[in-house]
């Protein structure tokens, strides 16, 4: 007979918020600015 | 605690999932899984029996040499399952749950998971489909982002088309848990530095394993559909069988945007996104994401040199590939996204000490004295972003146990 027990996880789903002007824009203002450094 | 202490536990819930059983607390979103020895050591403790009688019953007529109970019991002592030791009543590890949207039932919503709505959904999504395959124009472009010229209005057409969207997609999670019999709750959480809102489904473990990704999906599913009905508005307008005016088409089209990267966002898996819970249901992994990071964590402490227990010694064999596989993905994903957010942050400030002029294209008003105008939507959404994160930080400390137990025990229980 085996006696295991272990905590399982809570469940937590998720939805984001702002990826537009925090992720897409802030990568694109990266993109555009080290290629303004490279010279192109 | 000695053989002859007698443990009352909560009035407790119990699913079997696979070849174990989940027991648990609905009230502090608690739950462990046992072998089929601890749901009968359990069920045993529970019924009043002491720890000493309780090993004499499952020993009763079999051969168990070494029988031990200690960490079962201490398992129920650190999720919180235990009421009292010896008729002492225990504090609360756990901090009480509240559920939102409880007057919502199984009856309202029942009928969104109806064969004629699932018939409906696979209409509308076809329709957009097949409209983006007929005119790629529908399909979102960065510059969809950009409704009104100011930025400072454009701004808040996005946060409101974002809150919208997020709103929309974790109702459609806790609709359809409410469809599958549990009850859910919203909190505002971080994913690394990426602000989230969440819905806590963690009564789940109740519902049939198959029938999780009814609710894991329902957030994505709930955003193709949405992205999907708002596809067709925009070309029913185009031929002429739709009047919208422009600032509302623009923010179609900005929705569809939001939306679709909504989705993409959630590939993002070792981030314990909405498709990491589904890859974990489907690998019958419970902890992948915890295991993974535990056992990270252990490489790290052997490679400073210092010994640490392995943290899956009672993971199953199979269980243990997944979370290995996963903990590769975990450290090359979750480095990958640093190190694009510390580019971000070091190319922003440099704008930002240098004052180089505009870079996301011309601005109405400077919105920022000294300052690229067309910079102030993303130094505002840095700003939020930074408070949401804070606040999902403080939000995860007042979840973790108040209270901490170790057993003391005179004689191996």
């Amino acid at each position: 007979m085996r006696i295991e027990a272990r905590p399982v996880a809570a469940i937590e789903t998720t939805g984001i918020f702002d990826f537009i002007l925090g992720k897409l824009f802030a990568i694109v203002a990266t993109v555009l600015f080290y290629m303004k450094l490279l010279g192109y | 605690m000695t053989g002859k202490t007698r443990v009352e536990l909560f009035p407790l819930h119990v699913k079997q999932d696979a070849n174990q059983f989940i027991v648990g607390r609905p009230a502090t979103g608690s739950y462990v899984a046992l072998s089929d020895g601890a749901l009968a050591a359990t069920e045993l403790l529970s019924g009043g029996r002491t720890v000493q009688d309780t090993k004499a019953a499952l020993a009763r007529g079999r051969p168990v040499p070494a029988l031990r109970l200690r960490p079962l019991i201490e398992t129920l002592l650190a999720t919180g399952l235990v009421k009292s030791v010896d008729g002492v009543p225990l504090p609360e590890p756990l901090p009480p749950r509240r559920y939102h949207l409880s007057v919502l039932k199984q009856r309202h919503v029942a009928w969104l998971f109806s064969r004629f709505a699932a018939v409906g959904y696979a209409v509308l999504v076809s329709l957009a489909i097949g409209i983006v395959l007929g005119e790629p124009g529908y399909l979102p472009r960065a510059a969809d982002a950009r409704v009104v010229p100011g930025p400072i209005m454009n701004l808040a057409i996005v946060w409101a088309v974002s809150t919208m969207a997020m709103v929309a997609h974790e109702l459609a999670h806790l609709i359809a848990a409410t469809y599958l019999g549990v009850r859910a709750s919203f909190g505002l959480s971080n994913r690394l530095f990426f602000a989230v809102a969440q819905t806590d489904l963690t009564d789940l473990w109740l519902v049939d394993r198959r029938r999780r990704y009814i609710a894991y999906a329902a957030g994505m599913a709930n955003d193709i559909l949405l992205a999907s009905a708002a596809v067709v508005a925009l070309w029913l307008h185009d031929q002429g069988l739709l009047p919208l005016p422009y600032p509302l088409y623009g923010t179609l089209r900005l929705a569809v945007l939001v939306l679709l990267l909504g989705v993409l966002w959630q590939f993002n898996f070792y981030l314990r996104t909405d498709v990491y819970y589904l890859i974990a249901n489907f690998t019958g992994c419970r902890n992948l994401s915890q295991d993974a990071a535990a056992y990270l964590k252990r490489i790290f402490s052997r490679l400073a040199g210092r010994r640490a227990p392995s943290p899956l010694a009672g993971v199953p064999e199979q269980e243990r590939r997944f979370v290995r596989a996963f903990a590769v993905i975990m450290l090359v994903g979750t480095g990958g996204v640093i190190a694009v957010g510390a580019a971000f942050l070091v190319g922003l400030l440099h704008l930002l000490l240098n004052g180089d002029g505009p870079l996301l294209g011309s601005a109405g008003s400077p919105a920022l004295q000294g300052r690229p105008a067309s910079l102030f939507p993303v130094i505002a959404s840095l700003g939020l972003t930074c408070c949401w994160v804070a606040y999902g930080v403080a939000a995860k400390r007042r979840k973790r146990p108040r209270v901490s137990y170790r057993l003391r025990a005179p004689e191996d229980l």
